[in-house]
């Protein structure tokens, strides 16, 4: 399928996320996912791209188990993922998660925010959680805004504080859920420029995400997502420059010109 | 109004006993209805079914019978159950107000947490929190805010109610007016100067909890 | 011990005075659904004065304790009219004030919520302003106002045992009037609760029924 040759990135290791034949059904029949496979070794920047309604949201959140899935195996550093209880909330402590709605405690300010993970989850003392919280803060660009309340901020900020509050947590893997389409457009830049840190950095990331040009300047791999199947993967200049499968394609020239 | 003056002063410790009586029973009352309310709405929001149906059934048959018949029943039933020989009566007007308001109460709370986007607990739990803590840490305050004008308006229901106690003879403000007016034969006066205490009363609550709920109401939104 | 054949006999006297609970809500919200509909109109539509004069009216029936107001209305009443009026009357009266009160507000509220645009489409087509209300402004409002009024009626049904403390024989009167003869208080008791559990509960269903259908209209 995917020979790790293609994939610089592998260093002759196993994967860190393994996605093997992954199914998923809603109660009333609606088949999400079909069948998908993917891999993503650590470091790399894996950008998931395709139609509404394909599933992309679906498959990130399969990975951190806030999804049950039918059939087919999820494995994270080796070991298959478990679904609920005490080992999920681990596994989900290793994996953080950016939402397209942001989802930030509106009742908390940006700096309590970040550091609710840290506090509630790891058991850090205040101070500790705070200072971590407050040096996250400033990696987003957002020094300052720490006793700012969520509405106070503007969308690309919030979605900033956000990215910052799931790195609090300090996780072996990020997964980035759309985090750009409901920002306005001035704000889009701001957001990916933080998540092109994180990749420089070394971050291992699972990206759906419309920006093309995001994907195609950052990813190490892409995977075309469509009607629950995977429809092509490879390397951005593959698919971007030249895409071996029609829908491929077809998907491709739908999109608007700034893609 | 030099009436109203010469009454005060002439009972003022009548009147200043009575008028604790009555910050006592709506304190205590409406501290165990939020404390109550607020367990059944969680229960009855995050329990399993049966802890939802049971709890119901609670809050249901508290809706359906009249506050003053539930006063009445609790000062003469609760200590037949709990085998005492009889409860003081501003402990079972406390007992009855807090079931009473804090069934209310309940479906507010559970109301509230059912508004709250699902984005907030995939929030949390994909933070590693247990579902729990995210209920305790985030979606249960935002409900909390969100409810806080149909809690206030539970509270000044609260402190109307509380005059039925004087039906056994907790010694409230309104008590102390019947007893009043049987000495004096001075109705009109004291039934007026009642009325006016009781609107200021929940006027003030009323403003107190709208006030609070403007400025706090961004953190209930989600 | 629970005495059950005091509980079972218990029934027929309370019930008895069942006729006159059902007889007080009834009138009253019969009553309050014309005076309630009059206040509502008088403070939405009417004069500045007039609006003001409602709004304070309706302050003071919400705000405060019902049993003060019947108090109040029992014993001051005679004091304005000559005669001494019934207690039955009373009563009425004091349900009556205070039901519209709040009932007004649930038909002011519903019928302020009704979009501007309704009325200028209304009033575009060439109606006059009573006829926009009657044809398109009052039917919206109906159903908006429907769950909350209904609300309304399981709590004045309630509120009826409020008038036993101003001697009307209602069903809570007979209550306690039976546990003064008999001394059974627990028994009778329960056996009023029940009455008014088996009464209110199916009322109050329908209310919050009728809620969840009002809503998924919206």
């Amino acid at each position: 399928m995917n020979a790790a040759a293609n994939r610089p990135k592998s260093l002759n290791r196993p994967p860190l996320i393994e996605i093997e034949r992954l199914e998923q059904s809603y109660p009333g029949g609606l088949r999400t996912l079909r069948g998908v496979s993917l891999l993503a070794y650590e470091g790399e920047v894996v950008c998931i791209i395709g139609p509404s309604g394909s599933g992309k949201s679906t498959l990130l959140r399969c990975v951190n188990a806030l999804q049950p899935f039918d059939a087919g195996r999820i494995a994270f550093d080796g070991r298959q993922i478990a679904h609920k209880g005490a080992a999920a909330r681990t596994l989900r402590r290793n994996i953080g998660m950016v939402f397209q709605s942001f989802e930030l405690f509106p009742h908390m300010n940006a700096l309590a925010n970040i550091a609710e993970g840290p506090r509630s989850v790891l058991g850090m003392p205040k101070r500790a959680a705070f200072e971590r919280a407050r040096g996250l803060l400033a990696k987003v660009g957002l020094a300052g805004k720490e006793s700012s309340l969520p509405a106070e901020l503007s969308g690309g900020q919030q979605q900033r504080v956000a990215i910052a509050r799931a790195l609090a947590m300090e996780p072996r893997a990020m997964l980035f859920d759309e985090v750009t389409s409901a920002l306005d457009p001035e704000t889009v830049g701001e957001v990916l420029l933080v998540m092109q840190q994180l990749a420089g950095e070394g971050m291992t990331m699972l990206v759906v995400t419309h920006e093309m040009s995001f994907a195609r300047r950052v990813a190490d791999w892409v995977v075309v997502l469509e009607a629950g199947e995977v429809v092509e993967e490879g390397p951005p200049k593959q698919i971007f420059d030249a895409p071996t499968s029609p829908r491929t394609r077809e998907f491709l020239r739908h999109l608007a010109p700034h893609g | 109004m030099a009436g109203l003056v010469s009454l005060i002063q002439g009972n003022s410790d009548l009147l200043w006993d009575s008028f604790l009586v009555m910050l006592e029973l709506n304190a205590a009352s409406i501290a165990f209805a939020l404390v109550l309310g607020i367990a059944i709405g969680v229960g009855r929001h995050c329990g399993p079914r049966l802890l939802d149906y049971g709890l119901g059934l609670f809050v249901d048959v508290i809706r359906s019978i009249p506050i003053l018949v539930i006063v009445v029943w609790t000062f003469f039933a609760f200590p037949y159950f709990l085998d005492l020989p009889a409860l003081p009566p501003l402990a079972a007007g406390v007992i009855a107000l807090g079931m009473h308001s804090g069934a209310y109460i309940a479906e507010v709370v559970r109301g509230g947490m059912g508004s709250v986007r699902a984005g907030q607990m995939q929030a949390g739990l994909a933070l590693g929190m247990s579902p729990m803590r995210v209920i305790w840490r985030v979606i249960l305050p935002q409900a909390l805010v969100r409810s806080l004008p149909a809690i206030g308006n539970r509270v000044s229901r609260n402190i109307k109610d509380s005059v039925l106690t004087s039906t056994i003879a907790v010694k409230d403000l309104f008590w102390a007016g019947i007893l009043l007016n049987g000495e004096l034969s001075r109705p009109f006066l004291i039934y007026t100067t009642l009325m006016v205490f009781y609107f200021i009363v929940t006027e003030l609550v009323s403003r107190a909890f709208e006030g609070v709920y403007q400025r706090v109401a961004t953190l209930g939104r989600a | 011990m629970f005495d059950w054949p005091s509980f079972w006999e218990s029934f027929p006297v309370l019930l008895s005075g069942l006729g006159v609970t059902v007889e007080l809500a009834v009138v009253t919200m019969a009553g309050s659904l014309v005076v309630a509909t009059a206040m509502a109109l008088g403070r939405l539509y009417g004069s500045r004065p007039l609006a003001m004069a409602i709004g304070a009216w309706t302050d003071i029936w919400i705000a405060t304790p019902l049993m003060i107001q019947l108090y109040w209305l029992y014993y001051v009443m005679p004091s304005f009219v000559d005669l001494r009026l019934p207690g039955m009357l009373i009563a009425i009266l004091g349900l009556l004030f205070n039901n519209s009160a709040f009932l007004a507000e649930v038909f002011r509220s519903a019928i302020a919520s009704i979009r501007d645009g309704q009325w200028y489409a209304a009033r575009a087509l060439g109606m006059s302003e009573t006829r926009a209300f009657m044809r398109v402004i009052a039917p919206q409002a109906f159903s908006r106002a429907l769950p909350a009024t209904a609300n309304i009626w399981v709590e004045l049904f309630k509120n009826t045992s409020i008038v036993s403390t101003v001697a009307v024989t209602d069903i809570t009167f007979k209550a306690l009037e039976l546990r003064n003869d008999t001394f059974r208080t627990l028994e009778v008791l329960s056996a009023l609760a029940l009455i008014y559990l088996a009464l209110g509960y199916p009322q109050a269903k329908l209310a919050d029924w009728l809620y969840s259908r009002i809503k998924v209209r919206e």
